[in-house]
């Protein structure tokens, strides 16, 4: 179980994140939906320690994260939301170093990444380096390099841009697989569509606040016979594109 | 500490502390075979080694064969030297491991302990200044050895003169590059400053080597066979304490040497201690953090906004990227002439302060140094080498818009020349100047340098638009693409027979007569003038099919 307690970021003096309380349980998939600058990366980053909040604590299945962050980053699979890292690097030296930070065993490394690569198309770009990868292909590089340990928490923001459609359709079947081993996904999205299809929960933000946390069918209930985009936008975005939509 | 994660820590460090050009050729030769695992981090550390090796060998061995007990300027000056090129080398390298390379953020999600991914970092560290160390081990020790003191006391000496050389380096060049980075200036410039530290280590570390080379004292020779001590100027004088430490370590002066490094060491620690650890992990994160594009004011345009206006404006943007003007215009302009400092300063330790006076007799030796200085400011590291590439994706994009390619690369091209050109001319003007050169052969001398110049820049040109790359990282990259040990080999050869027919024809001329020696020289003149027109015809004409082809 993931428990944000009134986690606020603050970066001089913008608000990113105002007093965020949230809890996610094991076996759900929690989708952050937000317009840009809405908070939702922060989110991540706090939770796999990127960043540090300026006030409030995070708590992963009862401890605390800053006091416990090796043993919770261990548990922690995350994909960036941009995946230029490690560029100098060849696909496999990443991985063999991300393995380490997991202390896996050789042949259990070898034997997860044969699957993973050739469920996601790679095996012929193992030893290729990072940098003349296309957008997809890197952010595949990292899908990997997330999943490869086996964790128990997948920590994904926008893990859906520049995949090709196999492999967003092999990753979501995945995050359903994992969730429903009462494991634990959460993961930022801009499509509406994704959320409504993957997600057991959603929680919208809009400028650092929690604007609405629960079920796509609680949502729907609060605004009948509207579309999910209508209600989103009607929620998070501009007065008058709402009234458009709604007419 | 998990010895596997730091093994593979300091293996990802190895990468990034390498020069671009070592990692990319063994990247080559990786994608030659790309199902197979190549470990590139350990193929750089044997490069590393055997670097250490061979400076060992070149410059370290000597210090056995010779009596150092007798020349105590020698060795404080070697050390010095090397010092200052560790020092050099070290500060760069430890500025890209723990900042430029970006990266501690990149770790922060994974299971990295920051205590790990410091150390991994310091180990990386060392091996590219390994080649400095070790013959300041190999002074040391050879100092030692030959000071005739009792053996546990030379050992003694030995360990405490290492550790308090290394200890105060490493020290200062921690502290240094921390409050570099805190400096609210380097955060405003990042990449300019950084650049320009690359460009200062490599001049600085290259012209210690050949300061090393050329500062022999000749009169410590006749001292030494009298058997006195050689008196020779130390450059810097703290350094002369580890001599005295190891020849009469039981004296006044040794005593406040000693105390005065010690104090300088701890004030040095005290510093880490208390002031840098506490926050160094958060400020090379800062560091990582500080967005490298940030929107740049446009220039106004003076005037009517023409075709040609445009284009050197925005030629203008593109070569005032930091990175690219010092490295491309501003280290291909000094370079030649650090091939001269060696003589330049042996010439005014001697007194000199004219060269030469001469005359047009000598017009075809000083045409040929004047070709040499010319293929060094413009044969491969300038502008137009890389002035295609220089724009990026833009370049695709300018091919979708109607207008004559080609004639919009001719413009470039002289845009390229005329930015290229100013500072290198400048600086071979003022040389000129200072040799006691008559003006009227450095005029002579200007117009043979844009020949050759145009000739080797119109070879560039056409390469760059042959081997273009739009997605490049860094200036270096675009240097070294299509680069090769045969052709380098090929290249320092050539160079060689270069020097040496210059050597010649300044002989040559010596013995003819007056008249032939100028006939000569404007025969040169000429010649590489029509060498030079036609080349120029020759790349461009390949270079309009290449364009007309590509549509």
């Amino acid at each position: 179980m993931i428990e944000f307690q009134d986690v606020s970021k603050l970066y001089d003096k913008k608000t990113a994140l105002h007093h965020l309380n949230l809890k996610i349980q094991s076996g759900e998939i929690v989708g952050l939906i937000g317009h840009n600058g809405a908070g939702k990366s922060t989110t991540i980053k706090s939770l796999v320690s990127v960043i540090n909040p300026s006030s409030g604590q995070i708590l992963v299945d009862g401890k605390e994260l800053s006091s416990n962050r090796l043993a919770i980053k261990k548990k922690i699979g995350y994909v960036a939301d941009s995946p230029d890292l490690f560029l100098r690097l060849t696909a496999n030296e990443f991985w063999e170093l991300v393995a380490s930070a997991y202390e896996m065993k050789k042949n259990d490394v070898e034997n997860r990444l044969t699957e993973l690569l050739e469920l996601f198309d790679f095996l012929e770009h193992r030893y290729e380096v990072i940098e003349s990868f296309s957008h997809g292909m890197r952010q595949k590089v990292f899908v990997i390099g997330a999943l490869l340990s086996d964790p128990d928490i997948w920590v994904l923001d926008e893990p859906l841009t520049g995949l090709d459609p196999q492999a967003a359709f092999d990753l979501k079947k995945m995050m359903r697989e994992h969730a429903d081993k009462g494991n634990t996904v959460l993961f930022s999205t801009h499509v509406l569509e994704v959320a409504e299809q993957l997600c057991d929960r959603i929680a919208i933000l809009k400028k650092g606040h929690l604007i609405f946390f629960g079920t796509i069918e609680e949502l729907k209930a609060q605004h009948p016979e509207q579309s999910l985009e209508t209600i989103y936008l009607g929620m998070a975005g501009r007065k008058e594109e709402v009234s458009d939509h709604a007419s | 500490m998990r010895l596997n994660v730091l093994k593979h820590l300091v293996q990802t460090n190895i990468i990034y502390s390498s020069p671009e050009s070592s990692l990319a050729r063994l990247r080559k030769k990786q994608a030659k075979n790309p199902q197979k695992k190549m470990d590139i981090s350990r193929n750089l550390l044997f490069n590393y080694l055997f670097a250490a090796g061979l400076y060992l060998f070149l410059f370290g061995g000597p210090a056995f064969l010779t009596p150092l007990v007798q020349l105590p300027g020698q060795f404080s000056n070697s050390i010095s030297f090397f010092l200052l090129f560790v020092f050099s080398q070290g500060f760069l390298t430890f500025y890209n491991v723990f900042y430029e390379s970006k990266d501690l953020t990149a770790y922060v999600p994974y299971a990295f302990k920051e205590s790990e991914v410091m150390t991994a970092k310091g180990v990386a560290v060392l091996f590219p200044i390994l080649m400095g160390l070790l013959p300041i081990i190999a002074y040391l020790l050879a100092l030692n050895v030959q000071s005739g003191q009792p053996f546990w006391l030379a050992i003694l000496i030995f360990f405490l003169s290492v550790f308090l050389l290394f200890s105060s380096l490493a020290g200062l060049m921690i502290v240094g590059v921390h409050f570099l980075t805190k400096a609210s200036l380097f955060r405003k410039y990042k990449k300019v400053i950084s650049t320009a530290l690359m460009v200062i280590a490599y001049v600085v570390a290259f012209g210690a080597i050949i300061f090393m080379n050329t500062s022999v004292n000749k009169n410590a020779f006749e001292n030494i066979e009298a058997g006195k001590v050689a008196d020779q100027i130390a450059y810097f004088p703290p350094v002369q304490v580890f001599y005295q430490l190891a020849v009469a370590p039981f004296t006044v002066e040794s005593f406040l040497g000693l105390l005065a490094w010690l104090v300088v060491t701890v004030v040095l620690f005290a510093i880490i201690r208390f002031k840098v650890v506490p926050e160094f992990y958060q400020a090379a994160r800062e560091v990582n953090d500080i967005p490298q594009f940030k929107a740049r004011k446009t220039r106004r345009i003076q005037g009517k906004i023409g075709f040609k206006n445009f284009v050197w404006h925005y030629h203008l943007g593109l070569v005032g990227q930091g990175t690219v003007f010092l490295q491309s215009v501003l280290v291909s302009a000094i370079l030649p002439y650090l091939f001269f400092m060696g003589g330049i300063v042996g010439y005014m330790q001697a007194g000199g302060t004219r060269f030469l006076q001469l005359n047009a007799t000598y017009l075809l030796p000083y045409l040929l140094v004047t070709g040499l200085i010319a293929t060094l400011n413009c044969g491969g590291m300038n502008l137009t080498t890389i002035g295609i590439s220089l724009e990026r994706e833009n370049f695709d994009y300018l091919k979708v818009l109607p207008f004559n390619l080609f004639s919009y690369l001719k413009l470039k091209f002289w845009i390229l020349v005329a930015l290229q050109s100013v500072l290198p001319l400048l600086i071979f003007i003022s040389f000129s100047i200072f040799l006691g050169i008559p003006f009227y052969l450095i005029g002579i001398g200007s117009i043979f340098w844009l020949m050759v110049s145009i000739a080797w820049s119109s070879w560039g040109f056409y390469r760059d638009y042959q081997h273009l790359v739009t997605n490049w990282s860094n200036v270096t990259e675009l240097f070294n693409r299509d680069n090769n040990l045969i052709k380098a080999m090929i290249g320092v050869g050539l160079l060689i027979i270069s020097v040496l027919l210059t050597v010649l024809s300044a002989i040559l001329v010596h013995a003819l007569s007056n008249w032939i020696a100028v006939l000569l020289g404007f025969l040169v003149f000429i010649v590489f003038g029509l060498a030079s027109f036609l080349l120029y015809k020759t790349f461009f004409r390949k270079l309009k099919k290449a364009v007309f082809s590509d549509k």
